[in-house]
């Protein structure tokens, strides 16, 4: 009797023994997903990077569709786009947003916050909610940097891991053409091929959360694709211009769950209509 | 038994005693610190760029901080663990100043070339399908709004 007393204390001693350790284990996940969050933080060398690297993929986009030039249009598609990168996790980089003057519907991102939507993608939109989802998506694959992780680019060092960095750290001719050869890959990832489509996924996933810290509908983006989905379809098959993005409704799926996830579908967030027709005239 | 007792006791006080939070730094220019972690939920106070906080807690695209002796929720979105950065803008400020010389020396050419990742091999790469428009992109990075005019805009979202 007398040792089943000691046993039992020993095992209710041993379960609060456990109780801080779990919560001790419960901090070291946390301060990993913590580290996790940040782990991609980069110096101001690697920010000046990705800024040369998506300054030369910009300079082939506008090189192939060149600006739609409407100062007012452009001045508030800047508006909307810069309003949601003050909202973004990279606020250290300067978003440009620029319309191209073509009438398919798509939107391109470079790295180092270069953002391209068509005319034809902003005719098709009702309200700035819509543009703003649009604009998110592609300011979500800069602040994720998905093509920066894609092609390792980061200022040159040493390391033998540095992929991208060495060759722009090189003044050598082979190591500029190898940079060329990697604008080429980018280029056509994003004009002919699309991003992956886990990162286009991930991209919807992060633009629901902008738009919301934003003030804007989230469910704008549903809205638009929902709308566009046949347009696209039909510009597609009588264009050379490809689909660069998951099958519609597969983003519309995976929107649809997210914003419950994250109790986005329960928000009254406004969609700014009144101020859309007033700048957006096409 | 009482030794048994006493050494358990100090096992289980030391992790007690170690759990702490985190430093972190607000990076984006409108951080909430709201009550739940939701976006619909109430705000206790709006927390300026570059603040600390002290992270304690994360849940899915939330943390749970303290901050002025309040404890509340803010948005992955908004934080970090690094102090935010200035922006980047000398890449294209470098580009202006070179385009812009009149009176640029076969030096300060192929200067230019090597901030735009162009030489003369790249350049007879250059197809009809491969233009580049660097002028274009230059007027783009020069196009510049003043922060008070985008937090205007910005308030002024509604239907």
């Amino acid at each position: 009797m007398h040792s089943n007393k000691h046993s039992l204390l020993i095992i209710l001693l041993l379960l609060i023994v456990s109780l801080p350790q779990a919560a001790l284990s419960a901090d070291k996940n946390f301060r990993l997903r913590l580290h996790q969050n940040n782990a991609d933080i980069n110096t101001l060398s690697d920010i000046d990077t990705e800024v040369k690297f998506g300054k030369t993929i910009s300079a082939r986009i506008l090189g192939q569709f060149k600006e739609y030039k409407n100062e007012g249009l452009k001045r508030y598609v800047n508006l909307v786009g810069k309003s949601l990168a003050m909202n973004s996790s990279r606020d250290e980089i300067e978003f440009h947003f620029s319309v191209l003057n073509a009438d398919f519907i798509n939107a391109y991102s470079a790295p180092g916050g270069y953002v391209f939507i068509t005319k034809g993608a902003i005719k098709a939109m009702r309200d700035e909610a819509e543009l703003a989802a649009v604009l998110a998506h592609e300011v979500a694959h800069i602040t994720r940097k998905h093509i920066v992780n894609e092609f390792k680019i980061k200022a040159a060092d040493d390391s033998a891991t540095a992929g991208l960095s060495n060759l722009l750290g090189s003044s050598s001719s082979s190591a500029k053409v190898a940079f060329s050869q990697s604008v080429d890959n980018a280029v056509n990832m994003l004009i002919n091929k699309g991003f992956k489509k886990e990162e286009e996924l991930d991209a919807d996933k992060e633009a629901l959360l902008l738009l919301a810290a934003t003030g804007y509908d989230p469910s704008s983006m549903r809205r638009y694709l929902k709308r566009t989905k046949h347009i696209i379809k039909k510009t597609q098959s009588r264009t050379k211009h490809k689909p660069t993005h998951p099958p519609t409704s597969k983003r519309i799926k995976s929107l649809k769950r997210i914003a419950k996830q994250e109790g986005l579908n329960r928000l009254k967030l406004p969609r700014a209509n009144a101020r859309f027709n007033k700048y957006v005239r096409l | 038994m009482k030794k048994l007792c006493l050494i358990l006791a100090l096992f289980v006080a030391a992790p007690v005693t170690a759990f702490s939070g985190d430093i972190m730094y607000i990076m984006s220019a409108r951080a909430k610190l709201l009550t739940d972690p939701a976006f619909g939920s109430k705000t206790i106070e709006n927390v300026s760029k570059g603040e600390k906080i002290l992270a304690i807690e994360k849940k899915s695209n939330w943390y749970k901080v303290i901050y002025n002796e309040k404890t509340g929720w803010v948005s992955r979105l908004s934080v970090s663990s690094h102090p935010p950065l200035k922006r980047s803008r000398r890449m294209a400020k470098a580009d202006t100043k070179l385009m812009n010389n009149s009176r640029r020396r076969a030096s300060s050419v192929s200067t230019t070339a090597a901030v735009r990742g162009l030489t003369d091999i790249d350049r007879s790469r250059v197809s009809n399908d491969e233009k580049m428009d660097y002028a274009s992109v230059t007027l783009m990075e020069n196009y510049h709004i003043e922060d008070n005019e985008i937090v205007t805009f910005m308030d002024d979202i509604k239907d």
